[in-house]
């Protein structure tokens, strides 16, 4: 259990420095950054290393937003064994509905909770 | 030759309004109000924002016992869209309206405006408005207000404040002395986030064409005031004079330096917005003066004239610098 | 003086930031991001009894309703300025970009506020995501 942790932290950490990197030395915005990752995310699952770093750091590399480009791929790629090349397009969402649903769901409860703050 | 001296512009008064950040800085004391948080009472910032300009312009009616009728046209500015908070403001005091924009450089665009037009003797009293909020330009030019993102330290940090200025033919002991009219002026910079960068050359430009027009020395003055250069955009200006005129200031503050603690409060390079260099020049310089600490001072204003689709294009950013003097006069 | 001139002098002037102290919190807080996923999701495991992978759907939804939560009481974007990356890169950053967008464009409506602005900096992430995710797969799977 305690290398499981050592080893969420150790990734999930690296992946942020990088993260951190590219908005130290460029002049990207937090936009670009996050999408450079999910490009990344997905980029890594083409051939299934990303599902590498998912056994050794678990909730580590499941945390970024790179697992969200990861399970993107890997959902459309699960889905052409059954459906063939439409399987992209038709699995695309399959693991990353939980992901969308709730945080449209809690952002618009947060909306009607809360406003921005007065100071 | 684009600079201009009057004989009838007068400083009738001044009214200035800030928010918690600008209250808790270096001038808090100066200035006439302070609002406790950035909702002033209302229901949304730009709300806020319109109430601000609002209760300058109802303020400064009040404490020179001035009708509404009395005032014979309204200059008014802000950083919204179409210049909302302006245009509601107008609405709301049915003042002859005519809305500016210089994004910061407003407040010198008006009061020169206005100069020029007291001094023909066709106009009695004119009003000068203008308000920035530090909420409503996050959420228009930068990111929501609740958003978790990190700040470039060359960033500055949008004043939230207001102030209104009448300006008048009749005497009064401070003369609107001399103006000029900025040029629109671009080094090439394209980084929204280093506006200082980008306006110090129209700054310098206007600086210098003010002196050489007038024939004066830096030292004429008691200070020099720049509005919004900020940390960054001071040392850019600074190289420029000496680089390219050979000219070093002695007397030279900026009003983004002046109204936040750069080095306690969290404002990264300092303070910026249209009502930057109007609330701190007509609460503490106006101050002084009155009480004759100081006689002669010159107002340059800078204002960066981008629009988020013009970044997002990648184009430069124009800015323009419009420069006016005040001298106390006995 | 030229542009280039201009732009050599502002390189010089600009401020330095610490790059150090900020991917060192960058590193910690994301680890830590790393440390609260895994816990969560040994969690939902034995709790719902489940496998570790069925398991990292309620963890990424408890994720993102707390980080929903902290935004509308006005604790995350002191979080996230400190943490920078740290909290930009795990989930919580892209629930943050929606929460806050969600907060800030309510008072202009439903459909004309909220609904209108919510993706605006998300957008791009769902965008490339896809556009990638789709352009990947089909090499993976005509090519190998």
């Amino acid at each position: 259990m305690i290398v499981d942790l050592f080893f969420a932290f150790l990734i999930a950490g690296t992946i942020c420095v990088l993260a951190q990197l590219v908005f130290e030395f460029t002049t990207l915005t937090n936009g670009h950054i996050t999408s450079l990752f999910v490009v990344l995310g997905a980029f890594l699952d083409t051939f299934g290393l990303y599902d590498k770093l998912i056994e050794l750091s678990g909730g580590g590399a499941m945390i970024c937003i790179t697992s969200f480009g990861h399970s993107l791929i890997h959902a459309a790629l699960e889905k052409t064994k059954e459906f063939g090349a439409l399987g992209i397009l038709t699995g695309m969402f399959d693991l990353t509905t939980a992901g969308i649903s709730s945080v449209i769901l809690f952002s618009f409860l947060a909306a009607i909770i809360f406003k921005p703050s007065k100071n | 030759m684009r600079t201009y001296k009057f004989e009838n512009a007068y400083i009738l008064d001044a009214y200035t309004l800030v928010g918690p950040l600008e209250h808790h800085g270096p001038l808090g004391l100066y200035y006439d109000y302070a609002i406790d948080d950035y909702y002033f009472g209302c229901k949304t910032f730009e709300e806020a924002e319109m109430k601000m300009m609002y209760t300058s312009i109802a303020k400064i009616l009040e404490q020179n016992k001035i009708k509404k009728s009395d005032i014979d046209l309204f200059f008014a500015g802000d950083l919204n869209n179409q210049l909302a908070i302006s245009s509601f403001n107008a609405m709301s005091f049915k003042f002859p309206y005519l809305g500016i924009y210089n994004a910061c450089s407003t407040a010198t665009e008006g009061l020169l405006l206005s100069a020029l037009l007291t001094d023909s003797n066709r106009f009695e009293k004119i009003m000068v408005s203008s308000t920035s909020h530090n909420k409503v330009a996050n959420k228009q030019f930068r990111y929501p207000n609740e958003y978790g993102g990190q700040k470039r330290l060359t960033q500055t940090t949008t004043v939230t404040g207001a102030f209104s200025v009448i300006v008048t033919n009749q005497e009064t002991n401070i003369k609107i002395s001399s103006a000029t009219v900025g040029k629109v002026i671009s080094y090439g910079i394209k980084d929204v986030n280093d506006m200082g960068s980008a306006m110090a050359p129209a700054c310098k430009d206007t600086l210098i064409t003010h002196l050489k027009e007038l024939n004066l020395m830096p030292s004429h003055y008691d200070m020099i005031i720049t509005g919004d250069l900020s940390a960054v955009g001071t040392q850019m200006f600074e190289h420029l004079l000496y680089e390219e005129e050979k000219v070093t200031l002695a007397n030279h503050v900026d009003t983004g330096l002046m109204i936040f603690d750069v080095n306690k409060q969290d404002v990264q390079s300092g303070g910026s917005g249209p009502s930057c260099i109007g609330v701190v020049s007509f609460s503490m310089i106006l101050k002084k003066l009155r009480e004759a600490k100081l006689n002669k001072v010159l107002l340059i204003a800078t204002g960066a004239l981008f629009n988020p689709t013009s970044i997002a294009q990648k184009r430069e950013i124009p800015c323009i610098a419009h420069a006016i003097s005040l001298e106390r006069v006995l | 003086m030229d542009n280039n001139q201009y732009e050599q002098i502002r390189k010089k002037t600009i401020p330095k930031p610490k790059y150090l102290w900020n991917v060192t919190k960058a590193f910690f807080v994301g680890g830590l991001m790393g440390v609260i996923a895994e816990l969560l999701i040994h969690f939902y495991a034995n709790i719902l009894d489940i496998s570790l992978n069925q398991a990292v759907a309620p963890m990424i939804v408890t994720v993102i309703a707390i980080t929903c939560i902290l935004t509308g009481l006005g604790w995350f974007k002191k979080i996230g300025e400190f943490s920078g990356a740290g909290t930009l890169i795990p989930i919580t950053g892209f629930a943050n970009s929606v929460c806050s967008e969600a907060i800030e464009y309510r008072r202009e409506g439903l459909i004309t506020g909220i609904g209108s602005n919510i993706f605006k900096l998300a957008g791009s992430v769902l965008t490339y995501g896809i556009v990638s995710a789709a352009i990947f797969a089909t090499i993976r799977y005509y090519f190998f």
